[in-house]
């Protein structure tokens, strides 16, 4: 019951840091301490544990450590995101990349949501895909995949919150959502356009286990990498990626000093990094 | 102008914007041989969506020019990837980086309520800075469509005690976004709003749980002695999620008829989750029946109850029944133990230091750890018990000695940690060495560091070090 955040110590949250890094490669810079103690205050308490220093005693000696690590880690990598999220990079997906793929006279062309949440990225392309009448064109496979089962598992339910539609057209809900109380219900449709799977980028050997992609969308999260996490991603998409290939990073992330392999190509309102 | 700046007396404050060319900073670098005093520099970044190289060299050049002098250049508000940016180039060691709200237009600030990792901050700082243009932004927040906008624009002015915003949030608990509600629940609950107080307890019974927990807590700042008893009619009801939600209010009330109702609550619970729940808040009333009822719950057929028991016997306090808690301490079960241990060791006595030193090489690691911070607080002198624990396996083991150690003769421990800072190979231990010599400054701790600097490449031990000695 409206749990109080409990503080983590310097030296806690080293540790802990370490602890989600060996297990998940993402890094939680020093600036970041309050998002740990907002994602797992209220896990502790639920322990019965004051302190985070009790909480790493746990993670590293209960019997039960692995599902734990796996639970916080869980807990911490939740992203929070909105339909439509950054929408030039979706429009230039359907006005340009798709259709220079189509052009090219492909078939069959797959993209990959890398880190689709709880599966607005992912969602919002095959929308957009449907809008644009690209389905009679080729066929089009989406894929979305995310470290954090539960995001997943919420993923694929296809149901919504108000708040997931913050950057969405007023048009937008009623076309493709159907209304249960403050439920908000995609539509078979769309849904059966996008299939999802657990997965952690850092994996070795996930490339080849998704297979060859066309497109892949991998926004906001490089950030959470160290240097060699970054480059291990950007080379793992490299070579996921077919030729010609497209690659939509986050506004704030670039493959700048991690990669020299891609040429960049700067459009209105973002930038695509492409695999010629 | 892309690039501005301002002195107030030691310190300059400047500000780059995107546009920003190497050409823009010639005259803030003249700038400083004006202030002989000067003795910080702060960049604000908050619009450097991402950064040019050469703005880069720019800010590393204003490092080198004021960094003999001693002069710490702080970096104000830096987006991710510029961080990521200064990261990749090895610079983050030059710079403080710290971030300066004060520095946003109110309408960024706002903005900055759709990310829901800051939100709360962005609130905490509007409201405890709050103004008659930030209630007039906060107002017209409150009536937006934006869910997102309106609740943190509500919180905020419940928050900052905003009584004439009463009625505009009172119409938020009519909102179709339960997170409105939530918002305007808590935010008149701050504002103890008797009046809606009848709503609130109609709310306890939402199937959104986040905003029944809201009700149950702005329930208990606006209650009055005819409350508990609408909570014991709640407490019957067949829904766990409600008898969750009554106990966590009737500790939040905390009297002698709320603590009456909540153990008549256990008496009749069978479901185990709310059993736990009502054994944890229990040990929020602060009275000997409490400690007298968490004791009795230690011999509960649930493993999870005589947990919260045995945790919540740190918060009561033992009042007299060590010999009891001494009992439950056993190898079965061994988080039980460690709460217990944990609740022993607040106050060790010396009978209670002797079993724990009897136990400890019998017990679990994790057990071991909680009996060495209980021993830092016994009577007698465990000198020898700890020096022994130096040399365990463990580095958690280590460490907790070290603090131990730290806790009853700092002399001693300053002589230790500077001896496993040497030579300790974990860096949880190097690093709890490092933050009690940090903390002490013995004599030459400086070139120690310096030495350590030079040869353990630990980042965090690095980072440290640098902290410390301002490098």
């Amino acid at each position: 019951m409206l749990n109080n955040t409990i503080k983590i110590g310097d030296s806690e949250f080293l540790e802990l840091r370490d602890i989600i890094y060996k297990q998940s490669a993402i890094v939680f810079v020093e600036n970041k301490k309050y998002l740990l103690e907002n994602r797992l205050s209220k896990r502790i308490q639920e322990l019965n544990f004051s302190s985070f220093k009790d909480y790493i005693y746990y993670l590293k000696y209960d019997i039960n450590c692995r599902k734990e690590l796996d639970l916080m880690i869980n807990l911490v990598t939740i992203n929070e995101t909105y339909f439509l999220r950054e929408r030039p990079q979706l429009d230039h997906v359907v006005k340009v990349a798709l259709p220079e793929i189509i052009a090219k006279g492909k078939k069959s062309i797959r993209i990959w949501s890398a880190a689709c949440s709880t599966g607005e990225e992912p969602y919002s392309i095959a929308i957009l895909i449907k809008e644009a009448g690209l389905q009679s064109k080729a066929s089009i496979e989406i894929v979305g995949t995310d470290i954090n089962s539960e995001v997943v598992e919420f993923a694929r339910t296809g149901e919504y919150r108000s708040m997931s539609f913050r950057g969405a057209p007023n048009h937008f809900v009623p076309t493709y959502f159907k209304q249960d109380n403050v439920i908000y219900k995609l539509n078979d449709d769309i849904k059966h356009m996008v299939k999802f799977n657990v997965g952690n980028l850092t994996t070795l050997g996930i490339g080849t286990l998704m297979g060859k992609f066309d497109i892949i969308f991998c926004r906001n999260v490089l950030i959470y990498f160290d240097m060699d996490g970054k480059k291990k991603v950007i080379d793992m998409f490299y070579n996921t990626l077919n030729s010609p290939g497209y690659l939509y990073l986050g506004h704030s992330e670039s493959v700048n000093k991690l990669s020299t392999s891609y040429t960049v190509n700067v459009f209105g309102g973002g930038i695509v990094h492409l695999k010629q | 102008m892309s690039v501005t700046f301002s002195a107030v007396n030691d310190s300059v404050l400047i500000h780059i914007s995107q546009e920003a060319s190497d050409k823009d900073f010639g005259a803030v670098l003249e700038s400083f041989n004006n202030i002989p005093s000067l003795k910080e520099v702060r960049i604000d970044m908050k619009d450097l969506v991402y950064i040019e190289s050469e703005i880069q060299e720019q800010i590393v050049s204003i490092k080198k020019n004021v960094g003999a002098k001693s002069v710490h250049v702080v970096l104000l508000n830096v987006s991710e990837s510029v961080y990521t940016t200064l990261e990749m180039a090895d610079l983050l060691n030059l710079f403080i980086f710290k971030q300066d709200l004060s520095l946003y237009h109110i309408d960024e600030l706002v903005y900055m309520f759709h990310n829901p990792d800051v939100a709360n901050e962005i609130s905490v700082y509007i409201s405890s800075n709050y103004s008659p243009d930030f209630h007039n932004k906060m107002m017209e927040g409150a009536n937006s469509e934006d869910s997102q906008v309106r609740e943190h624009c509500i919180l905020t002015m419940g928050r900052a005690q905003d009584s004439d915003a009463t009625e505009v949030i009172r119409q938020g608990m009519d909102s179709v976004y339960p997170n409105v509600v939530r918002a305007s629940i808590l935010a008149l609950g701050w504002l103890g709003d008797c009046e809606s107080k009848e709503r609130f307890f109609n709310f306890i019974s939402s199937k959104d749980i986040e905003v029944a927990e809201a009700a149950g807590a702005s329930i208990s700042l606006v209650s009055d002695e005819r409350d508990p008893e609408k909570l014991r009619k709640l407490s019957e009801s067949e829904n766990s999620n409600i008898r969750i939600i009554v106990a966590g209010t009737l500790s939040l009330i905390n009297g002698d008829e709320a603590y009456a109702i909540i153990v008549k609550m256990l008496e009749k619970e069978r479901n185990e989750q709310v059993r736990t729940v009502l054994v944890q808040r229990i040990a929020y009333f602060n009275k000997p029946d409490a400690t007298e009822m968490l004791i009795s719950m230690l011999d509960d057929s649930s493993k999870s109850v005589k947990e919260a028991a045995a945790a919540g016997l740190g918060r009561t306090g033992l009042r007299g029944h060590e010999d009891e808690v001494l009992k439950r301490i056993n190898m079965e079960d061994v988080w039980l133990s460690y709460f217990a241990v944990k609740a022993l060791g607040q106050n060790c006595s010396a009978k209670s230091a002797k079993y724990l030193k009897e136990i400890y090489n019998k017990s679990e690691e994790h057990l071991r750890l909680a009996i060495i911070e209980a021993l830092s607080n016994a009577p007698s002198d465990m000198d020898n018990f700890f020096a022994e624990r130096l040399f365990d396996s463990n580095e958690d083991i280590r460490k907790v000695t070290l603090s131990a150690i730290y806790k009853s003769n700092k002399k001693t421990a300053i002589a230790k940690s500077v001896k496993l800072l040497e030579d300790d190979p974990s860096w949880l231990v190097r690093y709890k060495a490092l933050e009690i010599i940090s903390i002490e400054k013995p004599a030459g701790y400086k070139k120690v560091l310096t030495k350590i600097k030079k040869k353990d490449n630990n980042r965090n031990i690095q980072e440290k070090i640098a902290s410390v000695l301002g490098i």
